[in-house]
């Protein structure tokens, strides 16, 4: 029962992270490999200030998502000035220059070491601690953010994002200054994916940072195609069944030795089986 | 709102696509623009509706130098245009293509708004215009040939221009779908819009042009009263050797 | 001073092998428009064929190198084969290739980790660690392998294409069937030196990296070179 408990948590934030890499990807067609990275400074505000200076979770959140989002309004001013390739291309490199931050400005982050003794959240006097009351949390924590993209989705700004998706250039002859655009959705779906992290770092009592590694924006990426571009329901089902494949595959009989490279594996052959027979994915009517 | 073309140039590479055009474009009428393929007629459009970014020379449009506003902008002083390679947003709907050229353009505006039902309302308007009620939820991608063409005059339409630039919309339309077209450039130039026609249909340039502009290798040709112009040996020449 | 130049020394070399892959990368892109992002895994194969010849099976270095060299090469094809060429002929758009791409990038490096666990391995013989001076300067042997190397197939690299019809044909942008390509693009050179800075980032992050410390890359890079020149990877053959 509690090994359910846990895999549920882990699906929740890691669907948090799908539902909002795909208002990226998905919606607007921004191949985005730096997601994790979001993730991870989430991650290390929420735990820094909790563990070291005692604040309450919530408040730690909100600074989380602050950095996060001005990071992604730096990170993403860059990117665009690329286009396409070049763009998953140079959000990878900042994917890789944040892990590096957080390897070597040991100062804040005490480097490999990691961040150890992260209390879980204390809201209102209410404690968080249970897996129980900590998934109800996640849980909270999803409807909110998928209720948002749901709204974001039905807004004409959503329309907005898919039409960038479509053609970029035509738009920008109907009036529409993109740029800004897609500075605003990377800007929110990061705030998002911070949210995402803090929890991690409370549930998890310890990161260090591999919190941020690309191999996670694979994985992110991956529950969003698979899910299906475009649709936020989907993400939901990608990270549901892209936690849930490998601890199954673990009952099967694989040794725990090789256990994280094979889950590498699995998620690698996925993407490109996907790409080779279903690009639309699960529940996507868009193929990439 | 005439348009006020002025030594405008645009060169790749060294070839220019335009040099030093100087033309007028006069409201309410409809000018044609032909010449054999490569004479500049779409960089023209581009060049006009900032696609493309020009090298020199000037745009003045409603006393607007439109060379020196921002691309996304040029919209606002309502020039709007159809793209000789048709170019929809394929996979979403019929009514979304209209919906989003009739919403707002803000970031936050767009955020905070759903469309209502004066928008819904306008854009089935459009599509009855064009004959494309029918197809409103189906996706852009699915649709004909014609199809496509009508839903990019009914773009143009969503966008109460002041100045529309027509790039060959004629191409491959079978007659009940011209007819549609023509009477809505006619609409247009009776409400008083200033319109660029890029066709090389020589019936249709006939009838709808109250002027023409023939181009070839980036310059004017010649340009005046189109039976005139078209039985001008030039003319004739620089169809059949290009 | 020396300090200085020996740093500047060590950077160039460390730099030919990024420009290198970085070549590799831009003839791929130039020719076939693929974003390969698994480029980095293709030279990984390299490295680690070597190690298995020279070093597990103790064969002589440089038939491992060469062996490495043809396994990398049979990597590039198998993928090829397997993967983007039925995604081309589906008229895949250039993000599926890159997706894709990325799953490769994501398996390869796994299985090696798998097959040769995830610590370092040393592929140098002792043999080749000897120095030669000039002035205060150190160059390794093996630097100086590196180096000469480049320089020499950059300069195959430009001739060739300037020269000769086969480079005539490839800058024009066609492939003969069956042809080997070891050429850079006439597209080559501006992205490709671009592409290194970040090629930086994610091939030292996995790849070759993971076989090992500073003398590693050296092998990877002379191995890269051989591959290059006798046979390169993904090279659609266009019909």
């Amino acid at each position: 029962m509690e090994y359910i408990l846990h895999l549920a948590i882990i699906v929740s934030i890691f669907a948090i992270l799908g539902v909002s890499l795909n208002l990226v990807v998905g919606f607007t067609g921004l191949l985005s490999l730096a997601h994790a990275a979001f993730y991870g400074v989430g991650a290390y505000a929420s735990a820094i200030l909790t563990r070291s200076y005692g604040w309450d979770f919530f408040p730690s959140v909100l600074v989380g998502i602050a950095v996060a989002m001005f990071a992604a309004l730096l990170i993403g001013l860059v990117l665009s000035k690329f286009d396409g390739d070049y763009y998953a291309l140079a959000s990878l490199g900042f994917s890789a220059i944040v892990y590096s931050l957080f390897l070597n400005w040991r100062g804040l982050t005490r480097g490999s070491l990691g961040l150890p003794g992260i209390p879980r959240p204390e809201i209102f006097g209410m404690s968080f601690s249970e897996r129980e009351f900590f998934l109800i949390l996640a849980l909270l924590c999803l409807i909110l953010v998928y209720a948002v993209s749901r709204w974001i989705e039905r807004s004409s700004f959503g329309r907005v994002l898919k039409a960038i998706r479509e053609d970029e250039r035509a738009l920008r002859v109907f009036g529409y200054r993109t740029l800004l655009f897609k500075l605003a959705v990377f800007v929110m779906a990061s705030g998002m994916a911070a949210i995402a992290g803090a929890l991690f770092a409370s549930y998890t009592r310890f990161i260090d940072p591999n919190v941020g590694l690309l191999m996670d924006s694979v994985l992110i990426l991956a529950m969003v195609i698979l899910g299906g571009m475009a649709s936020l329901k989907g993400s939901i089902f990608g990270a549901l069944f892209l936690i849930v494949l490998p601890e199954l595959m673990r009952f099967v009989g694989f040794p725990d030795l090789v256990a994280a490279e094979l889950r590498q594996i699995t998620y690698g052959l996925i993407l490109i089986l996907l790409m080779l027979y279903r690009p639309q994915g699960l529940l996507g009517k868009y193929k990439l | 709102m005439k348009i006020s073309v002025q030594q405008l140039s645009k060169h790749f590479d060294g070839v220019h696509a335009v040099d030093g055009v100087s033309l007028t474009f006069e409201s309410g009428t409809i000018t044609g623009i032909v010449g054999p393929n490569g004479s500049g007629k779409t960089t023209l459009t581009h060049l006009l509706s900032g696609v493309l970014p020009v090298d020199g020379g000037a745009v003045v449009f409603d006393g607007v130098e439109l060379t020196r506003v921002r691309p996304h902008e040029i919209s606002f002083y309502g020039v709007t245009r159809t793209f000789q390679s048709v170019r929809l947003f394929e996979q979403m709907s019929v009514r979304d293509n209209l919906l989003v050229v009739l919403t707002e353009r803000g970031v936050f505006a767009s955020l905070f708004e759903r469309h209502g039902e004066r928008h819904l309302k306008r854009a089935q308007e459009l599509l009855l215009r064009v004959g494309l009620s029918g197809k409103r939820d189906e996706l852009a991608v699915n649709l004909s040939y014609g199809q496509r063409k009508l839903l990019e005059i009914a773009r143009v339409l969503a966008m109460d221009p002041k100045a529309v630039l027509f790039d060959e919309p004629f191409a491959g339309l079978f007659p009940e779908m011209v007819k549609i077209v023509v009477s809505v450039i006619k609409e247009l130039r009776d409400r008083g819009v200033t319109i660029l026609l890029i066709e090389h249909n020589m019936e249709l340039i006939r009838e709808l042009s109250d002027h023409l502009v023939v181009m070839d290798a980036g310059r004017v040709l010649a340009q005046g009263e189109p039976d005139g112009v078209l039985a001008r040996g030039d003319v004739i020449e620089a169809y059949l050797g290009g | 001073m020396d300090t200085l130049l020996q740093l500047l020394v060590n950077g160039l070399v460390a730099g030919s092998i990024y420009a290198l892959v970085a070549m590799g990368f831009s003839l791929i892109y130039g020719t076939t428009r693929f974003f390969n992002l698994a480029h980095g895994s293709i030279a990984a194969v390299g490295g680690y064929g070597v190690f298995l010849f020279s070093r597990l099976l103790g064969w002589p270095l440089w038939s491992g190198v060469i062996l490495g060299v043809l396994c990398a090469g049979l990597a590039g094809w198998a993928l090829d084969k397997l993967i983007y060429l039925p995604l081309r002929r589906r008229k895949a758009s250039g993000m599926i290739l890159l997706v894709a791409s990325l799953g490769v990038f994501t398996v390869i490096p796994s299985l090696f980790a798998i097959a040769f666990g995830t610590h370092f391995h040393n592929l140098i013989p002792s043999t080749l660690i000897s120095v030669l001076r000039f002035g205060s300067v150190v160059f390794t042997q093996v630097q100086l392998i590196v180096l000469g190397s480049s320089v020499l197939v950059f300069a195959i690299l430009v001739l060739g294409l300037r020269f000769t019809r086969l480079g005539r044909v490839i800058r024009a942008g066609l492939l003969l069937k069956g042809v080997i390509a070891a050429i850079v693009g006439g597209i080559g050179s501006i992205p490709g030196a671009i592409l290194g800075g970040f090629l930086l980032g994610s091939v030292e992050n996995l790849g070759i990296w993971q076989i090992g410390a500073e003398w590693k890359e050296a092998i990877a890079f002379a191995l890269l070179i051989l591959f290059l020149v006798f046979r390169p990877e993904g090279i659609v053959r266009r019909r």
